[in-house]
């Protein structure tokens, strides 16, 4: 299937992709279905993707490379996507990353508090497609001055 | 003779009254005496300051009793307020999760897949994603009436051109309108269109729902014409339909959540009743306005008003 895929392929979509493996994205998400489906995609558009399921997973991994961008869900086990953003927002080291709430939660008031506590955007996982979240990515990543 | 005279004499003399002139006389002045206590105890009685204190503290009573009522009511209210915050956080959470899974497996196959796909696959994997769809706007109508009733409401404002709105939303019922054959427009004004100061996922909300109503209440064939016109210091959008129509008897109640016009439900089971509603909240809480003519079998014009941004002539 992916071999199929391939052939159709344009040059423009293997030159854009070029650009985005220097791009490195951590998924912060617990449902594994999920982080399945948006690393696969992520992987098609050439990123460098890797995953951990909670907060405190992230703040670890972090220590260790930092992403040009990240992926956080709110509601995960150990720590909530709130406590980790307000903990990453407080170190000047990751100043320059971009980080996107990926959520079912919603409602005003939760978005108000994720750009509060400096997301770049809140988004909510039911209402993109992965290609409407693909377009949304470097969307940021042009603005950030990324890509 | 006083009446409680007369019963302890019988029990005195067990119903053999003595009887004699003097004994008359005696009874006379005792019966008298209880005679004037009774009146003196009927005049403490109807005394309006005794009455007034009374009437008083039983009120103080009362008070006291509703206060304790009105701190508990106000507690369970709490309570209630807060179990309904997180069952609206476990709706938005549990409910959509699955339904995003599902959202993106199915846009997956048709946006990267679609080739390996005979078009009957196609056509059911397009149909399955709609489905979902559905589901996924009728729990964010649902979320969004919550709001509304909360009362908790606080727009964050921006700057947004409405043709470009309109325009955006246009786009995305291009193939709503072409399965359903009715001509789709949008009829601009030879003036400039100003800039509006909204929040625009709410307004754009508002034209997506009138825009979706008038292409579904319309038989194939017909027409749905969007216009943009200045007004003093608002904006009039108005589309206009010649659809199905609204009932006469109904249309008081069109914008109430969940009603549906009876020549709706028939030709739509689909349908939540929430559109209208949600659409009303968002015109009227940018200051705005929304109203209609309808005929049944001509068709419905819907319209509504906002105010026009204050820092037009910089901006535009």
């Amino acid at each position: 299937m992916d071999n199929n895929i391939n052939k159709e392929e344009n040059p423009l979509d293997e030159a854009r992709k070029k650009k985005n493996l220097d791009i490195k994205i951590l998924v912060v998400e617990d449902d594994l279905f999920l982080v399945q489906l948006l690393t696969g995609r992520l992987n098609k558009e050439g990123y460098k993707v890797s995953f951990v399921d909670n907060g405190t997973q992230a703040l670890k991994s972090l220590e260790k490379e930092i992403p040009d961008l990240m992926f956080l869900d709110i509601i995960m086990p150990e720590m909530n996507g709130f406590e980790t953003l307000k903990k990453i927002r407080a170190d000047s080291r990751y100043d320059q990353m971009a980080i996107i709430i990926f959520s079912n939660l919603g409602q005003e008031y939760e978005i108000e508090e994720g750009k509060k506590l400096g997301a770049d955007e809140f988004l909510i996982k039911a209402n993109f497609t992965l290609k409407e979240v693909v377009d949304k990515i470097s969307e940021l990543l042009k603005k950030k001055g990324k890509i | 003779m006083h009446h409680l005279l007369e019963q302890q004499l019988k029990q005195i003399f067990n119903d053999k009254l003595p009887s004699s002139p003097e004994w008359e006389a005696f009874l006379k002045v005792v019966s008298d005496t209880y005679i004037n206590y009774d009146k003196g105890y009927e005049l403490l009685d109807r005394s309006p300051d005794i009455k007034k204190l009374e009437e008083l503290s039983h009120s103080n009573q009362v008070l006291t009793k509703n206060e304790e009522e009105l701190r508990l009511e106000n507690e369970r209210l709490l309570e209630v307020d807060k179990v309904k915050t997180e069952f609206i956080s476990v709706i938005a959470h549990q409910l959509r999760t699955p339904l995003s899974a599902t959202k993106w497996v199915l846009s997956l196959l048709i946006d990267e897949y679609s080739k390996n796909l005979t078009s009957e696959q196609r056509d059911l994997v397009k149909k399955g994603y709609d489905s979902n769809d559905r589901m996924i706007n009728l729990i964010n109508d649902m979320l969004e009436v919550t709001r509304i009733e909360s009362g908790k409401v606080q727009y964050s404002l921006t700057l947004v051109h409405i043709e470009d709105l309109i325009s955006s939303v246009l786009s995305d019922f291009v193939g709503l309108a072409s399965t359903r054959q009715i001509n789709l427009s949008f009829e601009k004004p030879s003036v400039q269109l100003p800039f509006i100061n909204v929040a625009p996922e709410k307004i754009r909300g508002a034209i997506q729902n009138l825009i979706e109503n008038a292409l579904i209440y319309t038989k194939s064939g017909g027409k749905v014409v969007i216009r943009a016109i200045p007004e003093n210091n608002m904006i009039k959008v108005s589309v206009e339909d010649n659809g199905i129509g609204i009932p006469e008897h109904q249309q008081a109640d069109i914008f109430n959540k969940f009603f549906r016009a009876d020549n709706a439900a028939k030709m739509q089971t689909d349908g939540s009743g929430l559109g209208l509603f949600i659409s009303k909240n968002a015109v009227e809480k940018h200051g705005g306005q929304i109203g209609f003519e309808s005929v049944v079998g001509k068709g419905t014009t819907f319209y509504f008003t906002l105010p026009i941004a204050n820092d037009n002539n910089t901006k535009s």
